[in-house]
């Protein structure tokens, strides 16, 4: 009998599993993972191989003539080719969102030396325009009411030797220096010769009145307390923006999360590839581009909201309440509109308390809306697949226009709201109450309920997979309640 | 034994060769090394190997003759 290798049935299987972990949780960074552990798949596959063989021999079983195949080296190379077009693709990996793999990089050669920077201080006047360039590493940047820039902060570099990482540091020194009207910080990674990281973590306080511009590839920044414009540019970067009185522009490749609260100017953020966003106390337009896997937030903005990316179009005028958005749920709260609402993906939609009118065009999901007040304005529903619940106040005048094309309809609004069959399994509900603006609501598949406005609140959409839970204590004891 | 050694050396060479290279790939993206420095030490091992699979097949003939070529 011929002794078979267990190694294409196990390929297939962890084949099978890595595709599965990629339609159940899309969230993880499946392809990060991928691009920079796939020698451990060749290291494992050798192994498995070098076992079965010593197995096979101690069996006395006959040994095959070569312990790899031709075929299987064809493969070999393959994967060879495709993980390192994914890392060369990946090459500004996001260590920070892998969690687990992320705190200490597979330290085997080498150490780590830690080196502080000394600190150094530059007279810059009021309101400096200043550059920042860290390559690699955080960044945390503070106005003060001062007049001087002070730069400070910590190191780390790997290197074999100590006498390496010296010299390294010293290549990388940072530098503070004045070019024309402009302050520019530099940590000089790039000078480094040889192949040391130098992770450099900077610490920078600045005159309030100060205009930031802050460069990086790789690190997180966090800004506080500027009176000037900010700009941040980065390949991969976790950015925090707080109290800033001048315009934010954060454009980043990458991003585990982006937080920008309390800030008087216009907001501009773009993003290949983010996870999460937060804004919250914007006081003037926002503008977001870009793909973000995680959750989005936006609370208490002052002007318009736009939201885009080739999925996603979200337009609110105003925002006293709050939305939240992720890849399957959209919720919201107290908007200004008209609101506009069009994604080309499955999203429940839950609305409650927005004006001027809505236009929301979903792939597909469940939309419960709920209008803020009489007059009513203009409503256009269209989801694919999923039922469409509104809650009209009593005395709201109307002129309806609903249809879905497999389901039921639900009427509050008695025989001024008439209904028919379409087909075999669609219905419709079309009439006027009184006069007032068209709603049209329609669906390929699902029920249709319009119902009067009782008062209570809408029921919280339901997250999938995850609730968020929180900790109370009364009397010592520990109640964990769901909301 | 010597003969059976000799076959062991050949089978395996491929999965030393494919952990050698795993291992030169890891040490590209974990270590301090770059692949293309270290890919010379896949001829090394490959060399190795053989060198090994001759001698056990060579010891092996001494005793048993046609051993595996």
């Amino acid at each position: 009998m011929r002794t078979r290798s267990l190694i294409g049935p196990l390929l297939l299987i962890l084949l099978g599993a890595l595709l599965l972990m990629n339609t159940l949780r899309p969230d993880l960074p499946l392809f990060d993972i991928l691009a920079s552990y796939w020698p451990f798949l060749l290291i494992a596959w050798g192994l498995l191989r070098l076992l079965e063989i010593v197995v096979w021999r101690i069996r006395s079983r006959p040994l095959p003539p070569s312990g790899i195949g031709g075929g299987e080296w064809t493969a070999i190379v393959f994967i060879c080719l495709i993980g390192s077009g994914l890392y060369a693709a990946n090459q500004f990996r996001p260590w920070q969102r892998l969690g687990v793999f992320t705190s200490k990089r597979l330290e085997v050669f080498g150490r780590t030396y830690d080196y502080s920077i000394p600190e150094q201080q530059k007279p810059a006047g009021k309101a400096p325009r200043v550059l920042v360039e860290n390559l690699r590493g955080n960044t945390r940047i503070v106005g003060a009411d001062a007049q001087e820039i002070k730069v400070g902060g910590r190191k780390t570099i790997r290197a074999l030797q100590e006498s390496d990482a010296d010299q390294a540091n010293k290549q990388s020194a940072v530098e503070v220096s004045l070019t024309g009207e402009q302050v520019v910080v530099r940590t000089n990674q790039d000078r480094v010769t040889g192949e040391h990281r130098v992770s450099t973590d900077l610490e920078v306080t600045l005159p309030r009145g100060a205009s930031l511009e802050a460069r990086g590839r790789e690190g997180d920044f966090e800004v506080l307390d500027l009176d000037g414009t900010l700009e941040i540019t980065s390949d991969n970067a976790g950015v925090r923006v707080q109290n800033v009185a001048g315009s934010v522009r954060i454009n980043v490749r990458r991003s585990d999360l982006i937080r920008a609260a309390n800030v008087k100017g216009s907001v501009e953020i773009s993003s290949g590839r983010g996870r999460d966003l937060e804004l919250e106390n914007i006081q003037d337009a926002v503008t977001v581009e870009g793909f973000y896997s995680g959750d989005l937030q936006f609370t208490s903005l002052a002007k318009p909201l736009r939201f885009q990316n080739p999925q996603t179009t979200l337009r609110v005028e105003k925002l006293p309440g709050q939305i939240r958005m992720d890849l399957g749920d959209f919720s919201g709260a107290r908007l200004i509109g008209p609101v506009r609402f069009t994604t080309s993906r499955a999203r429940d939609v839950q609305i409650d308390g927005f004006t001027n009118g809505l236009e929301l065009s979903i792939g597909g999901g469940d939309v419960t809306l709920r209008p803020a007040q009489t007059p009513l304005a203009a409503i256009q529903v269209e989801t694919r697949s999923g039922n469409i619940e509104l809650a009209l106040p009593e005395s709201s005048q109307f002129e309806l226009r609903a249809r879905t094309g497999r389901g039921d309809v639900y009427n509050d609004f008695g025989p001024a709201l008439k209904e028919e069959r379409e087909g075999k399994l669609g219905a419709s509900l079309s009439g006027a109450v009184g006069q007032g603006p068209l709603l049209s609501l329609s669906t390929s598949r699902g029920s249709l309920t319009v119902r009067k406005d009782t008062g209570a609140s809408l029921p919280l959409p339901k997250k999938k997979g995850r609730a968020d839970i929180d900790i109370v204590t009364e009397g010592g004891r520990i109640r964990v309640q769901k909301h | 034994m010597n003969g059976a050694s000799g076959s062991l050396m050949r089978a395996i060479r491929g999965p030393i060769m494919l952990i050698t290279l795993g291992s030169l790939f890891a040490l590209d993206y974990f270590g301090p090394y770059r692949f293309w420095r270290t890919w010379p030490l896949l001829l090394i091992v490959f060399g190795v190997m053989k060198l090994l699979e001759r001698l056990a097949a060579s010891s092996g003939r001494e005793t048993t003759p046609g051993g595996p070529a």
